[in-house]
């Protein structure tokens, strides 16, 4: 479904995208995670023909830039920051009907599930609606649409636990060889709907794993306190270290990894071994359990 | 909430709608700029113009050889020619680089809608937007004349409407245009009113200034004056009534001696038309080309 070779794409003289080559067959459910700045936002845009690029990219045997309306009538997209268009939610949805096969009722229903009646702020400015209530639409909108490939940038991050939770059993519900990639500075937030885990970081795939059973991440799903004594803590790692809830504490920082979460840090870990002296998780058997430190074995 | 899974019922084909990309979004442009509270004071402002010429008794009025509806239909285009260029250049230039600030490029182009479409569309749906409002005007004094026993020059209110439509579709060209080589919203701000100085400054008088002055070419001056489409139009706007050298100014009248009357009113349609729809082009070729974030 989605083939991308030696895809570069650099702003200026700044670099986000280096080299990258991806690949995902029909019916793959990707995460794709990694910090902020990393390439995530960069790497979809690309692939919903948003920006120019160096390298190849075929989505659906389609390329993104000269076939970009055959590309898009089998892709959906909800970006994480919904548009403000100056339209009301009623010239939305018909702005849905007029370009994109699909029918409002359809749409009504999957918002009725995330608890939003479409009918009832069918008058309303869209820019007037809550975040949450605008990520709901948007999402009821890419799922009727039944596309061949689903794209969504930090698809929970404006819902409530419970929209969230519906939203994801709607995704699940989704047909078998429907393609889904999906962005999120978290994986526990993606456990049990994705099979495939990709890492960015610096504009390139650190991290590439297949989960073998869509339930995999769910069954281990947890935390793990961590530890991490660092050589020097230059303002990248520690701003790093900070987006991933840890804080300073006496002779290091100490911070929870939700464990699907646990290999991206062993990989970021990894990347930084020329700073980081020991780091430890606690041994998630029991809670009186001895430290493993990992950095020693 | 309840977390019953609703069932879907199965998808049917949809029809698409009957208006095809490029017309659905000149449709929502156009209905998107009809509740825009700008819009609508420039709709107010234009009808009430019309009225109040009425009111004040204009159309009876007799200044300098033109009466009747005539000095009234010339009053309006004088005042649009003053009014309309910056009025479309500033709401206008602000639109596409508008969406792209506001997040609305990264939602609509991912939907399957070509670029050209889109952009056409927007072009579309904001001509009809300004230039319907002013037809609409002329017409509407032009029946009032007429149920008030007036005499109406139908053929001048026909090429008023032209050229109120070459000029506004004029405009919209070089403001898309500017919309889409600017980053930013001030940045498009400050082109658009740079451009109109420019065709301000570059009409009868300040062209004289440069024949006088700087011993500039003839030619140059004459070419100058046929290349601003501001100049263009008053020129042919005021050509119909009375095209003396004391009223036209005289490069106007100059133009008018080189093309003749028929000539200028035709250049007059015709030049803003194709700089408008040239200018828009260019930036049609742009926006489907780069980065559209």
């Amino acid at each position: 479904m989605i083939l991308v070779q030696h895809l570069s794409k650099r702003f200026g003289r700044a670099h986000v995208l280096t080299g990258l080559d991806f690949a995902a067959s029909a019916g793959e459910r990707v995460a794709l995670v990694g910090q902020n700045g990393s390439g995530k936002t960069t790497f979809m845009r690309c692939l919903l023909g948003l920006y120019r690029y160096e390298g190849q990219i075929t989505v659906g045997g389609h390329e993104p830039r000269t076939e970009r309306s055959a590309l898009l009538e089998e892709v959906a997209f909800v970006p994480q920051l919904p548009p403000a268009f100056r339209l009301t939610v009623g010239e939305y949805v018909e702005l849905i009907e007029a370009t994109c096969r699909v029918r409002e009722e359809r749409i009504f229903s999957l918002a009725h599930e995330l608890g939003l009646d479409v009918e009832a702020i069918w008058d309303r400015p869209f820019p007037a609606l809550s975040g949450g209530m605008k990520q709901k639409l948007l999402s009821a909108v890419a799922i009727a649409r039944r596309p061949k490939l689903l794209v969504m940038d930090e698809p929970g991050a404006n819902l409530d636990p419970t929209a969230r939770r519906i939203l994801y059993t709607q995704l699940a519900r989704l047909d078998d060889d429907t393609t889904m990639l999906l962005s999120s500075h978290r994986v526990d937030e993606l456990a049990g709907l994705v099979t495939r885990v990709v890492e960015l970081d610096g504009g390139r795939i650190v991290l590439d794993d297949v989960v073998a059973r869509a339930t995999e991440l769910d069954s281990i799903a947890g935390s793990t306190q961590a530890f991490v004594e660092l050589v020097d803590a230059p303002a990248s790692v520690s701003s790093t270290l900070q987006e991933w809830g840890f804080v300073p504490t006496e002779g290091g920082w100490r911070g929870t990894v939700a464990n699907p979460d646990r290999f991206r840090f062993l990989a970021l870990m990894t990347r930084w071994s020329g700073l980081v002296r020991r780091f430890t998780f606690d041994d998630p058997r029991g809670p009186q359990g001895p430290g493993d430190d990992l950095s020693e074995r | 909430m309840s977390e019953a899974i609703v069932t879907v019922t199965e998808q049917q084909p949809h029809r698409r709608g009957r208006l095809g990309p490029l017309g659905t979004m000149a449709w929502l442009d156009l209905r998107e700029t009809l509740r825009a509270r700008w819009f609508q004071l420039y709709v107010l402002g234009f009808t009430s113009l019309m009225g109040l010429f009425f009111v004040f008794g204009l159309a009876e009025s007799q200044v300098m050889g033109f009466t009747g509806l005539g000095r009234l239909l010339l009053t309006f285009i004088q005042i649009t020619l003053v009014v309309l260029p910056i009025f479309v250049l500033v709401t206008t230039a602000r639109t596409l680089v508008g969406d792209r600030e506001a997040g609305v490029f990264e939602y609509v182009l991912t939907l399957p809608v070509s670029l050209a479409a889109y952009y056409w569309g927007r072009l579309l749906g904001r001509t009809a937007a300004i230039a319907l409002p002013l037809v609409a005007a002329l017409g509407a004094g032009a029946l009032i004349e007429r149920l008030r026993g007036g005499e109406v020059p139908w053929a001048v209110v026909l090429y008023y409407s032209g050229l109120v439509l070459a000029l506004t579709f004029c405009f919209l060209g070089l403001a898309m245009l500017i919309s889409v080589v600017s980053r930013t919203q001030e940045m498009a701000i400050g082109l658009a009113f740079g451009v109109w100085l420019a065709l301000e400054a570059l009409i009868d008088a300040l062209l004289i200034g440069l024949l006088v002055q700087e011993r500039a070419p003839v030619e140059s001056v004459m070419a100058a004056a046929l290349l601003n489409p501001l100049q263009a139009f008053r020129t042919a706007a005021i050509a119909l009534f009375d095209p003396e050298l004391t009223i036209l100014g005289s490069v106007s009248y100059a133009l008018l001696d080189i093309l003749g009357q028929g000539g200028l009113l035709a250049w007059a349609l015709a030049w803003p038309t194709v700089l408008g729809a040239g200018a828009a082009a260019v930036g049609a070729f742009i926006f489907v080309r780069r980065d559209a974030l």
